[in-house]
C-alpha cells in the first residue's frame, strides 16, 4: 500500500515516444534514482537531467517503441525505484557492521587475528632459481624435442619425395634454386 | 524468486530457500521461538544473533584477501615455437599459488604434438622442483590414441572440444578417450537425455557446455538445454560419474574460481608467448599484459588493464551484482563483457552474458531445495550445506 501511495505522487509526463519524470532527490536518494535508472537500460534509453542536489528528471524511451509503451516504462521505473529505495537503506544502515567485518578480516589476512585453516593463510610459493642439475635436464629434454621436430619435419619431406604436393611458387623457387 | 521458493543468500555463500510465507515472517521479523529461527540464525541471517567472527573468517576466505594468484593458465599452442614454450611455462612457474593448472589448447594433436610433449615433460619437471601441485590438461579436437595414452600415462586430463549437434549417435564417440567435454551447442542440438547418456557411455567424466553464441535466440535454447541436462543429471546422478563444470565452477563461490576469470581464475598465452588476461581476451590486443619472455609476474599488477579487469570483474562494484541474490556465485569476466558491450564493465541489464550465466544459475540453485541434488553435490565436494 505504501508504495501504491508513493508511486502516485511522482505524475510521469508521457508523450507518444517519452515519459518523463521529475524527482525529489533529497527524499527518494540519489542511488536509488540512478540504481532505477540503470535497471531500465535493457528496455529504455535512459537521460537524466537537472541537479543531482535537487531535482532530477528522468526521461525514458524504450528502445523497442513498439513493444514497450511510455506509460509502461514510467510504472516500472517507479516500481524499481520503490525497490531501489529500500535496498539502498539497508545498505546505508549495514554499512558499520560491514566496514567492522571487512576490517576482522584484513586482520586475518595480517596475521593479528589467526587464520582459520593453515592453508588459507600459507605462504605464497616463491618461484625459485634453477640449480645447474635441473637447467641440464632441461637442455637434454628441448635437444630431444628438436630431433623430434626435426624428425616430425624429415617425414613431411619424405612422404612427398617427388615434390607432388608442392605449390606452383615452391616448384619455381625449386627450380631457380637448381638453376643456380 | 526460484520457482515457489524465495532464495536469500549473504555475501559470503551463505543461504536459504524460503517459502513465500516463511519469507515474509522473515521479512517481518522471526522471534527466537518461530522454528525458522534457529535454521536462519545457523546461516547468520539474523542480526540479534549474528556471529561477527564467522562472517570475518568468511569475509577472508572468500575475498580477494586470499587469493594467492592464478591457478589456471591456458596455452594456445597451434603455431607456437619450442623456445617460446618453454618461455612461457617459465612464465607460469613464476607466477604464486599453492598450485598451477596448466592447460594446453590445440585442434590437432598431430601438428603440434612435439610442443605438448615437451610442456608436459617440462611442466612436471618444475612442478616437482617446484614442490607444487600441478595439473595438466590438454584440450584437442583430435589426437591420436597413442597421444592420448601417453597423455594419460603422464597424469594429462584429455579434454575433447566438441559440437553437439541434434540428437547424439550412439554409436560414435568423441574423437578420441577423454575425461573432459567443453562442448558448443550446435544447429539443432537436441535431447539432453540423450546426451548425458552418450558422455557417460563414452567415459566422459565432466562436461562444460557453452552456447552457440551470445545472441538472445542462442542463449535461450541454451538455457533450456542446460536445464535439461542438469535435471538428468542429477537424476542419474547416484549412479553416474558424469559432473557438470559450471556447477562446480560457479557454486565455489570465490572469484577466483570462476570459470574465465580475467586474471583472478587465468591468464593466457597465445602462439606467440604473449600473455593476456584471459583465454577469451586472446582475440584482443588490448587485454595482452606482454611477452611471457620478458614480462615479470610482479608487473602485472601496473597493467592499466589488470587493474580495470579486476574492479570490473568484483561484484561489489557492479551497480546491480552487489544487490543480486546471486552475488555469491556469480561474475562475468571482464573479457566477456567487452566482447558482448564493448566496455569491461559491461551493462548487466542489457548484457547477454549475464542473461546467460544468470540463466546457468536460476538452473542450479533451483534444484537447491532437492535432496537428490544436494547428495550430488557431496558426491562433487561442492560444500553447500
Amino acid at each position: 500500500m505504501k508504495s501504491k501511495n508513493k508511486s502516485k505522487k511522482i505524475i510521469p509526463k508521457l508523450t507518444s515516444a517519452h515519459a518523463a519524470l521529475s524527482l525529489d532527490v533529497k527524499t527518494l536518494g540519489l542511488e536509488a534514482v540512478y540504481g532505477a535508472a540503470y535497471l531500465m537500460m535493457d528496455k529504455a534509453f535512459v537521460s537524466l537531467s537537472g541537479d543531482r542536489a535537487g531535482k532530477v528528471v528522468v526521461s525514458l524511451r524504450a528502445k523497442d517503441p513498439k513493444a514497450v509503451k511510455p506509460k509502461a516504462l514510467a510504472e516500472e521505473f517507479l516500481l524499481d525505484l520503490e525497490s531501489q529505495k529500500v535496498r539502498w537503506a539497508v545498505a546505508k544502515n549495514n554499512l558499520p557492521i560491514r566496514e567492522h567485518i571487512a576490517e576482522q578480516a584484513v586482520l586475518i589476512a595480517n596475521g593479528t587475528i589467526p587464520a582459520p585453516s593453515a592453508a588459507a593463510a600459507a605462504p605464497e610459493a616463491a618461484a625459485e632459481e634453477l640449480t645447474a642439475e635441473q637447467r641440464a635436464e632441461i637442455e637434454k629434454l628441448i635437444s630431444e624435442v628438436e630431433s623430434e621436430i626435426k624428425s616430425m619435419n624429415d617425414k613431411k619431406v619424405a612422404a612427398d619425395p617427388k615434390g607432388i604436393k608442392a605449390s606452383w611458387e615452391e616448384k619455381q623457387e625449386q627450380g631457380n634454386k637448381a638453376g643456380l | 524468486m526460484l520457482g515457489r521458493r524465495v532464495l536469500i543468500t549473504d555475501e559470503h555463500g551463505r543461504w536459504a530457500l524460503l517459502t513465500r510465507k516463511e519469507y515474509d515472517r522473515f521479512l517481518a521479523g522471526l522471534k527466537p521461538s518461530d522454528p525458522l529461527w534457529p535454521v536462519l540464525q545457523a546461516c547468520g541471517f539474523l542480526a540479534g544473533a549474528f556471529d561477527f567472527d564467522a562472517a570475518a573468517r568468511l569475509q577472508f576466505e572468500r575475498s580477494l584477501l586470499s587469493w594467492k594468484g592464478p591457478g589456471a593458465h591456458v596455452l594456445r599452442l597451434d603455431g607456437m615455437e619450442l623456445e617460446t614454450a618453454r618461455r612461457v611455462v617459465d612464465f607460469v612457474f613464476a607466477c604464486p599459488g599453492p598450485q598451477l593448472t596448466l592447460e594446453l589448447v590445440f585442434d590437432d594433436a598431430g601438428a603440434v604434438w612435439p610442443i605438448v610433449w615437451f610442456i608436459v615433460q617440462y611442466a612436471r619437471r618444475r612442478g616437482e622442483w617446484s614442490r607444487r601441485p600441478v595439473f595438466l590438461i590438454a584440450r584437442a579436437r583430435a589426437m591420436t590414441s597413442e597421444q592420448a595414452d601417453f597423455l594419460r600415462s603422464h597424469g594429462v586430463t584429455r579434454c575433447a572440444t566438441l559440437e553437439l549437434a541434434g540428437k547424439p549417435d550412439m554409436g560414435k564417440g568423441p574423437p578420441f578417450r577423454a575425461q573432459r567435454a567443453r562442448a558448443r551447442l550446435g544447429p539443432g542440438a537436441a535431447d539432453p537425455r540423450a546426451w548425458v547418456r552418450w558422455f557417460e557411455k563414452w567415459g566422459v567424466e565432466s562436461a562444460r557446455l557453452l552456447p552457440a553464441g551470445l545472441d538472445g535466440e542462442s542463449v535461450a535454447a541454451f538455457s533450456g538445454f542446460y536445464g535439461e541436462f542438469l535435471g538428468h543429471l542429477v537424476q542419474d546422478g547416484e549412479r553416474m560419474n558424469l559432473r557438470d563444470e559450471w556447477t562446480l565452477g560457479l557454486l565455489g563461490g570465490r572469484l577466483w574460481n570462476l570459470p574465465g576469470m580475467d586474471v583472478l581464475e587465468q591468464l593466457a598465452y597465445d602462439a606467440a608467448g604473449r600473455v593476456y588476461t584471459s583465454e577469451e581476451a586472446c582475440a584482443n590486443p588490448e587485454f595482452a599484459l606482454g611477452s611471457a619472455a620478458e614480462l615479470r609476474y610482479r608487473d602485472i599488477a601496473q597493467r592499466p588493464v589488470v587493474r580495470a579487469v579486476i574492479a570490473a570483474a568484483h561484484p561489489d562494484n557492479q551497480p546491480m551484482c552487489s544487490q543480486c541474490a546471486y552475488r555469491p556465485f556469480c561474475a562475468v569476466a571482464p573479457s566477456s563483457n567487452h566482447a558482448v558491450q564493448g566496455t569491461v564493465w559491461g551493462q548487466t541489464p542489457s548484457s547477454p552474458a549475464c542473461v546467460l550465466q544468470m540463466g546457468i544459475l536460476d538452473r542450479i540453485l533451483e534444484r537447491l531445495d532437492d535432496e537428490k541434488f544436494m547428495l550430488l553435490l557431496d558426491k562433487w565436494n561442492v560444500d553447500m550445506r
